[in-house]
């Protein structure tokens, strides 16, 4: 049987007792990681294989037709009805299930087949193209709901209703944190060039849910403070603020003495992470010493703040410095008209910084163990939302089949997962849910997502609710 | 042990493990209890497949039911029991649970299963479930209940409590846990004198601040929230149900007509405004208003959401769970679901909505505190008006009237023209029209739009040009001209009928235009090409000459198309003018009242377009219009809209079984009733809605009602429940760590009226409350999380108490009762960063006034990016209802105590209140003002050591570096440099010390 924090523990056991016992880790997990199973399997010898995430978070739903799910049979069918033997009277969103007729919208952009895989990749990915044979495609990835706001709710949480932990939470209860400087899980947000009056995001996507708060996700800000806070109010100096620190270390000892309750020692070691925080997330946020050409790999936008190029890169500079989980979305992949000229903005923006990052991370040898995920909550129609031209239209939501690419930590390099029809309508082979996905992810970070449970409401919930299984195929 | 199996070796050494890591605790001394010891364990490794959900049911064979467990439990002829024979069987076919579950059995589990067989397997309904038992002790107050009973457990224990605390101690908590503020030190002085605790005691519940204290639990658990979530995350307007919460509290209103007016005070014979106002309790859920939503996907979700919190604040039950099948632990049905589901299941709402304040059925509430002040600004504004009508004198009119008829009579000026009527493609726009003749657009905001507006022509004029107008509004997209994402616009085709004749254009021309993007395009006939001035611009004019110059005659009708038709979203002028131009070179403006007025020479219209244009009076009509706009404003908050529950009118809706909990899987029909084993039937003769639930559930009778209320005051006051999973009473929740006493306080609350001030004041007058809460060592090993309550439990602060704090030792919290929620101090950019455009919370703007000093009660609170000072201090998100909060210790914490501005600022006016009150004092004495202030108490001599070396040495640095001082009180400085400067050096040194102050851990703690 394989154990939930087995191989995690292999390389971290120390680490996370030490880390446990600072934070006043809840008894519930404890109990759980200390299980003597856990021993036993420890003796089994295996590692796991990715030790770091980076959620690359297309937030709307990117459009698989456009740009990964290659369907050349329907040129030949431009403005033909969807055959209702496809549609099989599935359930459509309000915002199409009105329409007359369900006119099918070739894709017009180009594809093409790249690298030794041979992955067929469409021009507007040039440079995600070019690093075909480092990714693993699934392009039979499944999902429940069909409106952004439960989708993307499932995408994060595994439920469509809040109040679930996100994935980022989830690492950051299950495996602890690494660092003493920077938090386990870090949030960075993006506005997408292509429709920049997007769909939203909302707090409880990276938010604990019913995990302890310290494992929501923390927010790296686009403008102000990087961090919340993080700066020292006008007129603080750093000696004064060390002062100012060190004498309520030494009022809180003077407490400690008296009342002998642990948590001060706690609270004491958290003013000082904190302080240490100030110093380190300024280093982080300042790209000065990276090489001209890194700067150059991830495309002109990688200096401005709230960019997505600068966030993959900040997101290499977090892992680095062992930061668990690091979650980007980049905003305004929902396009219900005009799509052509809208994915256009919205791969400009990612294109070019997403193959960056994961050759960025090849190169400096972290690609092994940190896992790459590029995808968004649902994909889209073969038909087109709105008037259909030769060269516009508009894709509906569409939760029955979408594309999503890992790469790393294990993930079968330059291999292209699952298959749907003709009409990019129903998956004919390999369906891959959401959960599943979640389940790998796990397995590949050593952890058996039936295992990683919280107690809550007297239930033991999981990312994975009762659900998903590990996807040996996609895995190496 | 045979250990020649390596599986089983390993087995071996990870029980000797299992000793090691948590130390053995004996098996129960006083024999098995199957409610206490066996039970969870059957529930948690067995009832899964052998428990109340017929579809993960793999056997008949289940053991949440005593006969059938039975079978498996009594002895064979061997006086061997089945289940003993499976739990402890090697061999991977018989054990049980299976050795692919992922939950296996401790030996110490084994033991006790085994144990309890072996005492004859004793059989007990589930503990919260049985009808409440209030043994008989010599108790005359419930304080004396709760000593005994927690007495009574030290003993059993061989623990010896702590001694009581000290009384500045007690008062600090006391204080903090009724009101959630800190005693003042007049306060302090007060009790010293007396001691008098009682007294206390009845001040604090006295106190308005003890509503505020009691409702944010409240607030958290009806997860209330100032906007209705989901995508769009529109502002929705229930503080007025808040209030209730607050006044509920304050007159003790007791716990069962609290339930009852919230559950279905619509219901109550008679109903008053107040009484449906608390029903909003159940409608503070999410409401969904994302295009393209399927209504009765998320009516369903609502309705779910209301069985759910219902059940878990008055039941302490995990209804959710069976949603989509059954309870898998508890015995709850999916059909009992369902059948909670339909009380809930009748009220006219829409499943898509979400976008205004209030989603129907909503009520209309009179603010009184808003009328006054409407009634005021309306005899200001009376004669404001009266002032504008006397001014000016008769010479003043003719020199005026000479200069405009001069325009009017070169014939050449612009001619602006206001339209009467302007309409766009989507209902919910609006189109306010602005003194200037300019129109502002406002309301929903769809991509792509066309906006037609129609003019009169007032007198003969021949026109040459048309004039466009945008203009800039602070309504607009960073002050700009338009709602778009930057603030451009995209104008697709400007088109014109004159009298229902369409114009052909000779050219266009823009004085701001991108280029690929002129004026011309907007006259190509192209809808995606168009007029864009680009962003960032405050003014952009484009001028249109038709091909033939038109004559106008009075009473010709003008309709502008202004269409917005290309790819680009939202690109819509935001506000707009159109004007004629009137003759060769049209210069001078003229608004088309003027001409008009001209025209027909009324001398009464020309006076007041005199008085309402001569730059003379400007004064007088600003201040005119500034009181018209404040008496626009109150009138619009004179009233306010609350959602309540509502009966639809005619038959109620049919309730379906909902397969997999999915709204488009409707199962078999069923009716609204309760859940039979809980042993309590509705009463007969009662209609069967809501309202017979809400007094079904306040029966004195219910089991679990007054527990999980008892229950969950008790963890306010104490920190934790006496059941430590106060949202699940069921199986799977904790057993009470008091039993007896729980259930005596259940009855003795039911039997005293629901009397929730009472209740209260028994729990903080108890010897158990008054204890001392330094962790003893022999406390800290023996009994960790404190069950036993041998000692008082430190507690951080919760969210709002921290801030709160804050504010109220510095002087600034502004204590004033309910009202509208507001917008303290947050970091720039939170709601930006999230929001999409078509929400009307995409930015936030900082309240300027005394909204900044409020109680976080009131702080507005977006569901989509609470505010962060609270999230990052474990408050909940409000998403769904919370009864029992986590509390974590993390750096962002303390990043957000040192500097998040409403501490930094609480501290420096922290520092010089004090400077100003002890005006004349040492340092010493100061610092010990201050200490007494955050802490109440003296300061002690080494406390005052640091404080008194911190004091200097920062005192030095600013000395040295008197700059650095000035910039540090800054951000104060609206306070500490009245009536006169500060001294920078002596303030901005204190500052430290108030830092220091407001981070303690005695201060960040419930002592």
């Amino acid at each position: 049987m394989d154990d939930l924090f087995a191989d995690a523990m292999k390389t971290n056991r120390r680490q996370f007792l030490s880390n446990s016992c600072r934070v006043g880790l809840g008894s519930m997990a404890l109990q759980t990681l200390l299980n003597p199973q856990s021993t036993a399997a420890e003796s089994a010898g295996k590692l796991p294989r990715a030790k770091r995430v980076i959620y690359l978070c297309q937030s709307g739903a990117p459009s698989q037709i456009d740009l990964f799910d290659q369907k050349p049979a329907m040129a030949e069918r431009f403005d033909e009805d969807l055959p209702e033997s496809i549609r099989q009277g599935q359930r459509l969103t309000t915002m199409t299930s009105g329409q007359q007729r369900f006119p099918i919208a070739p894709t017009i952009f180009q594809f093409r087949q790249h690298g030794e895989s041979g992955a067929t990749v469409s021009e507007l990915m040039p440079h995600v193209a070019s690093i075909s044979d480092d990714l693993c495609y699934i392009k039979s990835m499944h999902t429940e709901a069909i409106n952004h706001d439960p989708a993307i709710t499932f995408l994060q949480t595994g439920a469509e209703q809040a109040g679930r932990p996100s994935f980022g939470s989830w690492i950051s209860y299950g495996l602890g944190s690494e660092s003493e400087e920077l938090p386990a899980f870090v949030v960075l947000l993006s506005r997408g060039s292509g429709r920049p009056n997007c769909q939203p995001l909302y707090d409880r996507l990276w938010g604990s849910g019913f995990l302890e708060s310290r494992h929501q996700g923390v927010k790296f800000m686009s403008s102000g403070d990087p961090v919340l806070f993080l700066n020292d109010p006008e007129g603080v100096t750093r000696e004064g603020r060390r002062q100012n620190l060190d004498a309520i270390a030494a009022l809180n000892q003077q407490t400690y003495e008296e009342k002998q309750d642990p948590e001060i020692n706690s609270r004491i070691a958290q003013y000082e992470m904190a302080y240490r925080m100030q110093m380190s997330v300024p280093e982080i946020v300042d790209f000065s010493d990276e090489s001209a050409a890194t700067l150059k790999r991830y495309g002109p936008n990688v200096t401005k703040r709230g960019h997505y190029a600068y966030n993959c890169l900040l997101a290499r500079r977090l892992i680095e410095r062992d930061v668990r989980f690091v979650q980007l979305y980049h905003m305004g992949w929902d396009q219900h008209n005009a799509l052509p000229k809208q994915i256009r903005g919205q791969c400009a923006d990612t294109d070019q910084p997403s193959a960056a990052l994961v050759q960025d991370l090849k190169e400096r040898g972290l690609l092994d163990d940190t896992l790459v995920i590029w995808g968004g909550e649902f994909g889209r129609t073969i038909y087109s939302q709105g008037e259909l031209t030769a060269d516009n239209y508009g894709r509906d939501h569409h939760p029955r089949c979408f594309t999503i690419w890992v790469a790393g930590g294990g993930f079968k390099p330059g291999y292209s997962h699952g298959e749907t029809d003709d009409f990019s309508y129903n998956i004919v082979r390999d369906p891959v849910h959401i959960h599943d996905l979640n389940a790998t992810l796990l397995h590949q970070l050593g952890i058996d997502h039936r295992r990683l449970t919280y107690r809550h409401q007297g239930r033991d919930f999981r990312l994975t609710d009762v659900h998903g299984n590990v996807i040996h195929d996609i895995i190496s | 042990m045979l250990m020649g199996l390596g599986s089983d070796r390993i087995r071996c050494i990870a029980a000797l493990l299992l000793t090691v890591v948590i130390p053995s605790v004996a098996l129960q001394a006083d024999g098995i209890r199957f409610s206490r010891d066996v039970l969870p364990i059957l529930s948690d490794h067995c009832l899964l497949c052998h428990g109340p959900d017929g579809s993960s049911r793999v056997t008949e064979m289940r053991l949440d039911l005593e006969e059938s467990a039975r079978e498996v439990i009594a002895a064979d002829e061997q006086g061997r029991s089945e289940l003993v024979r499976r739990i402890t069987s090697t061999d991977p076919g018989t054990v049980m649970p299976p050795p692919d579950a992922v939950k296996q059995l401790s030996e110490r589990q084994k033991k006790i299963l085994q144990q309890w067989i072996a005492e004859g397997a004793g059989w007990e309904g589930h503990w919260a479930y049985q009808p409440v038992q209030q043994l008989e002790i010599e108790a005359d107050r419930p304080r004396d209940a709760i000593d005994y009973f927690v007495g009574r457990r030290l003993k059993e224990a061989g623990l010896k409590p702590n001694p009581p605390a000290e009384p500045e101690e007690w008062l600090r908590r006391v204080t903090l846990d009724l009101t959630g503020l800190p005693p003042t030190p007049d306060e302090v002085d007060r009790f010293l004198a007396n001691l008098d605790y009682e007294a206390a005691v009845d001040r604090l519940l006295a106190s308005p601040r003890y509503g505020e204290r009691m409702a944010w639990d409240w607030l958290e658990a009806a997860r209330y929230a100032d906007t209705h979530g989901y995508q769009k995350d529109n502002v929705r307007t229930m503080w007025a149900w808040r209030d209730w919460v607050i006044e509920s509290f304050n007159n003790n209103q007791s716990y069962d007509q609290f339930t009852i007016e919230q559950l279905a005070g619509d219901l109550l014979p008679r109903a008053t405004l107040k009484q449906r106002i608390a029903t909003g309790f159940n409608r503070n859920h999410r409401i969904n208003a994302e295009a393209g939503s399927i209504p009765e996907e998320f009516r369903t979700e609502y309705v779910i959401d209301r069985v759910d919190t219902t059940a878990t604040v008055w039941m302490g039950m995990t209804a959710g769970c069976a949603r989509c099948h059954d309870h898998k632990f508890d015995p709850l049905s999916q059909r009992d679901f369902y059948r909670l589901f339909a009380f809930f299941n009748n009220i006219e709402e829409q499943g898509s909505d979400g976008v205004g304040p209030a989603a129907v059925p909503d009520v209309v509430v009179p603010v009184p505190a808003k009328e006054r002040l409407l009634a005021i600004a309306r005899l200001e504004l009376n004669a404001a008006e009266k002032r504008l009508q006397a001014a000016g004198t008769d010479e003043e009119f003719a020199a005026w009237l000479a200069t405009h008829r001069q325009v009017s009579e070169s014939g050449s000026f612009w001619l602006v023209t206001p339209p009467e009527a302007v309409a766009g493609t989507s209902d919910g726009s609006t189109f306010e029209i602005l003194a200037d003749g300019s129109v502002l657009f406002g309301g929903a905001n769809p991509l792509n739009d066309v906006h037609e507006a129609t003019f009169p022509i007032p007198a003969p004029v021949d026109a040459t040009t048309l004039r466009l107008q945008a203009l800039a509004h602070p309504s607009l997209t960073d002050g700009s001209l338009a709602r778009s994402f930057n603030g451009d616009f995209l104008l697709s085709e400007f088109d014109v009928l004159v009298n229902g004749n369409r114009l052909r254009w000779k050219s266009a021309i823009a004085d701001r235009e991108l280029s690929e993007r002129t004026a011309a395009t907007a006259i190509d006939g192209d809808p995606l090409t168009g007029w864009s001035p680009g962003p960032g611009q405050s003014e952009a004019t484009a001028w249109f000459t038709p091909e033939v110059p038109l004559e106008l005659k009075a009473g010709d009708r003008v309709t502008v198309r202004l269409r917005y038709e290309s790819r680009e979203e939202q690109y819509v002028i935001g506000r707009f003018r159109l004007s004629l131009g009137v003759g060769s070179r049209p210069d001078a403006e003229m608004s088309a009242s003027l001409f008009s007025a001209l025209n027909e020479n009324n001398q009464q219209t020309l006076v007041t377009q005199f008085r309402e244009t001569a730059p003379a009076f400007e004064k007088l009509r600003e201040s005119r219009d500034t009181l018209r706009r404040e008496v626009d404003a109150l009138q619009a908050e004179t009233v306010t809209r609350v959602m309540v529950m509502q009966e639809r009118k005619g038959a109620p809706r049919v309730t379906h079984l909902l397969e997999r909990g999915l709204y488009d899987h409707p199962g078999e029909v069923v009716d609204a009733g309760v859940p039979e084993f809980l042993g309590l039937a509705l009463p007969e003769g009662e209609p069967v809605n809501r309202l017979t639930l809400a007094r079904w559930l306040v029966d004195p009778r219910h089991p679990l009602t007054a527990r999980v209320a008892v229950n969950r005051f008790w963890q306010q006051i104490f920190g934790s429940g006496l059941v430590r999973t106060p949202e699940d009473f069921g199986y799977q929740g904790e057993r009470p760590t008091h039993p007896e006493l729980l259930d005596w306080l259940a009855a003795d609350f039911v039997q005293n009226g629901w009397n929730v001030k009472r209740l209260l004041r028994e729990f903080v007058l108890s010897e158990s409350y008054c204890r001392s809460s330094t962790v003893r060592p022999d406390l800290l090993e023996r009994d960790p999380d404190n069950h036993l309550l041998g000692r008082m439990t430190r507690l951080r602060l919760p969210a709002p108490m921290i801030r709160d704090q804050a504010l109220h030792v510095s002087g600034l919290m502004v204590n004033r009762l309910g009202g509208p929620s507001v917008k303290p101090w947050q970091p720039d950019g939170l709601w930006e960063a999230v929001a999409g455009v078509n929400s009307n919370t995409t930015r936030y703007e900082a309240d300027s006034d005394d909204g900044r000093f409020r109680r976080s009660l009131y702080t507005f609170w977006k569901r989509g990016m609470p505010p962060p000072n609270m999230l990052v201090l474990d408050a909940a998100s409000r998403e769904t209802c919370t009864v029992r909060r986590s509390t974590t210790n993390s750096p962002l914490q303390a990043l957000t105590t040192l500097n998040d501005p409403t501490f930094a600022v609480s501290a420096i006016v922290f520092a010089h209140r004090t400077l100003r009150e002890e005006h004349g004092r040492d340092d010493a004495e100061i610092l010990a003002s201050m200490w007494q202030r955050v802490q109440g108490k003296d300061i002690e001599d080494r406390q005052l050591d640091v404080l008194t070396k911190l004091l200097e040495g920062h005192r030095d640095l600013y000395t040295e570096q008197p700059q650095q001082a000035a910039e540090r009180i800054a951000p104060a400085e609206e306070w500490v440099n009245r009536p006169q400067p500060a001294d920078a050096i002596r303030l901005a040194a204190f500052t430290e010390v108030a830092e220091v102050l407001l981070n303690l851990d005695t201060t960040l703690t419930r002592p």
